[in-house]
């Protein structure tokens, strides 16, 4: 206890250092910014503003990209509740209730409610990624190659199972995405592989230019058809205070919501959607009069945005104590860290504690920033979606070539770029998830190296990852999820052997 | 005749049967790739050991996306609206990656910006020479200048 406040005393003298709190200031500004504008999200934010961080060190490159990821989260609420339109996936169910309170004239309480239930979320959920990051960490020193090849294993089967669409299709994409992570040079036997004669390829595909080319340009060639600048309604600041009943209401929500979402962030994949979605239906069910969601109840924005914010630390924990990304937003931050020459991991926090207990009192940082900026500047962020789509875009574009430029001053690097644009813009239309390719492929080159020697230390058996009680318990895990999510197919066995013969 | 055929019978398949069956040649592509390399054995696999497990792990995904997907939604069902634009838009990001480096980030960032806002959206010149002078010129120093990034600077040579 006392050695965590000490190192959080650390974490606070790196971050209020006035040049590391200027961009904890600037992400939550920023990431504010992409939460309100429609079509572009958190996870295309990231990416597209990657490039501003390759200036920094990594200590102010993690912290300026968490700040626009939890601004974004806070962001999202705004055009949620003032437009009937989610900033972001996570906000979705924010609409329901949200948008009917502003049409009662009561958008200021729920922007304020939405403001504070994600502070006191976002604070909590950082003092229990403080306290269980180190002591993950720590235990993960005691695994091996084979209890990695187990983690990666469940991680991605929990990937493809909380992935909203087919368990098939995001199974296949993390497969695509581990293909991409092999290309270039063999790291055991010096092999070059997949690189078609390119000498370029020889250190692998970027997870630059494939993530901003399947989250930023992909979203901005999905989106670009979006015409008109939008009509909002605009509350004023004294209106912003929420009721004695409204306060009263809001307490048992933010509160559930919050540990909800924490537990719901540890999971692999779209965890801050799915915890603003549980959160909703649990309030529900636990409401004396569910008939009111839906008609402006303050409990369906307090619970689910509380639960949004609280998941996006625990969205964190495995990136930083195990260096396993679970989702996308992390993927692309690992990678900033990496470019930087840091790698997450069981030694990260021992290695580099200034940038971990940095990065943690930035959080608190600017959980409290967001607190004090969002409601009284709510005006001015809302004057961006005055800002049409139709300009916005072509500005994102360049930014999207300066960003993946940048990083080695290549042009094969905006080639793939590109073409991973299209292949993104292409799978959403075959309604395939994009996130598992980038996990997949930061996740390869561990998985690969895992397996390999894994099978080196066994001489050959597989038996290695049931001899050894966490690669084992990882793997039943991985075994449970997986007949879980094959249990439709298996109860629709009939009609599946019908598929096969109408298709001959 | 028979090519505007195929194109029918192509955009009233199911969308899954499409994609299955992309994913499953993708699969055999790398199956194809890996040929040269050795595979080694389990006591010591080699750099094509790994690449065959996901090939046919992904093959495998593929025949089931396309077995399963008899009741996907049909390709030409799909929302094709905006690929005309999709199509401009990547036109575009090509002429950008081609011209990057011999005429430099400045020119480039700034015909590209000129293009998509002037040419495709429509929007006023009044609006569109600041911005694209402006932000070409402005994120060109702010990256040269402050962050200590090289782009290209091309024929200008500043």
């Amino acid at each position: 206890m006392q050695e965590t406040l000490q190192n959080l005393l650390l974490g606070f003298s790196v971050a209020l250092t006035p040049s590391v709190f200027i961009y904890a200031v600037l992400g939550c500004l920023v990431g504010t910014v992409v939460g309100v504008l429609p079509g572009i999200g958190p996870l295309a934010g990231v990416s597209i503003l990657l490039p501003l961080t390759f200036g920094l060190d990594a200590t102010k490159s993690v912290i300026l990209l968490a700040g626009i990821y939890y601004g974004a989260m806070y962001g999202g609420s705004t055009t949620s509740i003032l437009m009937r339109i989610p900033g972001e996936a996570a906000s979705v169910v924010t609409c329901l209730d949200g948008y009917a309170m502003a049409q009662k004239g009561r958008a200021g309480p729920a922007l304020a409610i939405a403001a504070i239930g994600s502070f006191i979320a976002g604070t909590f959920s950082v003092v229990a990624l403080m306290f269980v990051a180190p002591p993950l960490a720590r235990f993960a020193l005691r695994f091996g190659p084979p209890e990695y090849v187990a983690l990666i294993a469940l991680a991605i089967i929990t990937l493809s199972y909380m992935s909203g669409g087919s368990m098939l299709k995001s199974t296949a994409m993390a497969l695509v995405g581990f293909f991409l992570g092999m290309v270039g040079i063999d790291r055991l036997t010096g092999y070059s592989r997949f690189d078609f004669g390119l000498a370029e390829l020889g250190d692998g595909i970027g997870v630059v230019p494939v993530g901003i080319g399947l989250f930023g340009l992909a979203e901005i060639l999905s989106s670009a058809e979006t015409k008109a600048a939008l009509q909002v309604i605009r509350p004023r600041l004294k209106d912003l205070l929420p009721n004695r009943d409204e306060w009263r209401a809001s307490l048992g929500p933010i509160g559930r919501g919050t540990v909800l979402g924490f537990f719901i962030g540890l999971m692999p994949g779209p965890s801050h959607v799915v915890s603003s979605f549980v959160s909703y239906a649990v309030e529900r069910r636990l409401s004396k009069h569910p008939e009111r969601f839906g008609q402006g109840a303050i409990e369906g924005v307090a619970g689910p945005e509380s639960a949004n914010n609280s998941a996006t630390s625990g969205h964190f924990i495995s990136m930083l104590a195990l260096g396993i990304p679970s989702g996308g937003i992390t993927a692309i931050i690992l990678a900033a860290l990496m470019i930087h020459g840091v790698s997450p991991g069981p030694l990260f926090i021992r290695e580099h504690p200034d940038i971990f207990w940095g990065f943690i009192a930035s959080m608190y940082v600017g959980n409290l920033v967001l607190l004090i900026l969002n409601l009284p500047l709510i005006g001015l962020f809302v004057n961006f979606l005055r800002i049409p789509y139709v300009v916005l875009y072509p500005i994102f574009i360049v930014f999207c070539f300066l960003g993946v430029y940048s990083v080695n001053g290549s042009v094969l690097d905006l080639w793939i770029m590109t073409g991973m644009g299209l292949f993104g813009y292409s799978l959403r239309k075959f309604d395939f998830e994009l996130v598992p390719i980038v996990i997949g492929m930061v996740l390869a080159p561990i998985l690969e190296l895992s397996l390999r020697q894994s099978l080196i230390m066994s001489r050959g058996s597989y038996l290695i990852f049931v001899q050894r009680p966490i690669a084992l318990a990882l793997l039943v895990g991985s075994m449970i999820l997986l007949v879980l999510s094959l249990m439709p197919l298996i109860r629709r066995g009939t009609s599946w052997i019908r598929a096969i013969t109408s298709s001959v | 005749m028979f090519k505007s055929l195929k194109i029918q019978r192509i955009l009233v398949s199911p969308s899954d049967r499409i994609s299955g069956s992309v994913l499953f040649f993708l699969a055999l592509g790398i199956l194809w790739e890996s040929r040269g390399l050795p595979m080694g054995n389990l006591q010591l696999p080699g750099p094509a050991f790994m690449p065959a497990v996901l090939a046919i792990l992904l093959g495998t995904t593929g025949v089931l996306i396309l077995i399963t997907g008899a009741n996907s939604p049909r390709l030409y069902s799909l929302r094709w609206e905006d690929a005309k634009h999709t199509v401009i838009v990547v036109g575009a990001s090509i002429f950008a990656t081609l011209t990057l480096e011999p005429l430099g980030y400045p020119i480039v960032a700034t015909l590209l910006l000129g293009f998509l806002l002037g040419a495709v959206e429509r929007q006023k010149l009044r609006l569109v020479l600041p911005l694209a002078l402006g932000l070409s010129i402005g994120s060109y120093w702010l990256f040269v200048s402050i962050f200590r990034v090289p782009l290209p600077k091309g024929l200008l040579g500043f």
